[in-house]
């Protein structure tokens, strides 16, 4: 009995953190300040200028032969199946983290492929930085071995943002998730 | 003799020929500048032995590779991998963010309904040559539930 109520105090300590910490791992992020401006299809974009909306962010590179279209190709399906009312109510924005390969004019063509209303947005190495470390997005330029010489794919983190009305990001959806639960989540937000 | 003969080719038909299925394949479709593309497909192995799949080839592409996704530090990071497995007595889905099949450096843009011919080559001998479509494929579906 006196074992007992010595470790029931550290019993119920080890549940708590273990709450919290469980709890923590399951909030989505919210940043405080994830505001930026880049150099985009449609000119300069700034992420100010669509309060009010819900904006679908994601990183990856034009290249990218597997994940990106695959998400594209996801957030393309829900985004055509909304009322054009709700269209209003969204913007996508892809922001390439492949600065020598891509430009704008590349871009346009690649992100026009998926919806004519999502945004295409490369800049600088600084501002490509910047924004990625806000966003706690990683990359990194992968040459296998036995390509030729300067061949290389990017691997990068392959979460989508979505950014509430206010600027913030509301949740992740992780690369992999259904077109449903992710359809669920952006309508959950407009 | 003919006929043992002829057994024997039903036979071997049966274990080298006749145990691997391929189904719904297909090649993603992407924009006219993209240098690589992805082959997806079902295959199954009605053999009571394990099949690997060890070489991928296509005339569509400089380079065709087996690969995989992996995602480790919090990236996604694409790499080849050696042979994929399909199970004795079941299959494996080659699917997006999954295994699949990549052309890398591909000979011209890919046009839509366009058929990519593929040799795919397992390791009981076997050489099996597809032409898969071209098509827009949509993202993950939602799973299904798997009955034991």
């Amino acid at each position: 009995m006196e074992f007992i109520k010595k470790i029931t105090p550290i019993v119920t300590i080890i549940i708590f953190v273990s709450l919290v910490i469980y709890i923590n791992m399951n909030q989505s992020p919210i940043l405080t300040d994830g505001d930026f401006r880049i150099s985009s299809t449609v000119g300069t974009y700034d992420l100010k200028s669509d309060r009010g909306k819900i904006v679908l962010l994601y990183f990856g590179y034009r290249f990218c032969p597997d994940v990106c279209p695959t998400t594209l190709s996801s957030v393309t399906k829900v985004y055509s199946d909304l009322s054009t009312k709700q269209k209003k109510k969204i913007r996508v924005v892809f922001i390439s983290v492949d600065i020598e390969r891509d430009n704008l004019k590349n871009l346009k063509e690649y992100i026009s492929f998926f919806n004519q209303d999502f945004i295409a947005a490369v800049d600088t190495k600084n501002n490509i930085d910047e924004i990625t470390r806000k966003y706690g997005v990683k990359y990194s330029k992968y040459y296998p071995d036995d390509k030729e010489e300067g061949f290389y794919t990017v691997d990068h983190s392959a979460d989508l943002f979505l950014i509430g009305k206010d600027g913030k990001v509301k949740t992740l959806i992780s690369h992999g998730e259904s077109v449903k639960i992710m359809k669920n989540k952006i309508i959950e937000l407009l | 003799m003919k006929k043992i003969l002829l057994f024997l080719i039903f036979v071997n038909g049966n274990i080298f020929g006749g145990s691997l299925k391929i189904e719904n394949e297909r090649v993603r479709m992407l924009p006219p500048s993209s240098v690589a593309t992805g082959a997806f497909m079902k295959i199954s192995n009605s053999s009571d032995k394990e099949i690997k799949l060890i070489k991928a080839k296509s005339s569509k592409a400089k380079m065709t590779e087996l690969h995989n996704h992996f995602k480790i530090d919090g990236m996604m990071k694409m790499r080849q991998v050696p042979f994929i497995k399909i199970p004795a007595k079941g299959y494996v889905l080659l699917k997006p963010g999954s295994f699949h099949i990549m052309l890398i450096d591909l000979n011209g843009s890919l046009k839509l309904r366009e058929k990519v011919k593929i040799d795919l080559t397992f390791d009981n001998g076997e050489t099996i040559t597809i032409e898969p479509e071209v098509k827009k494929i949509r993202g993950h579906q939602m799973k299904k539930k798997m009955r034991h």
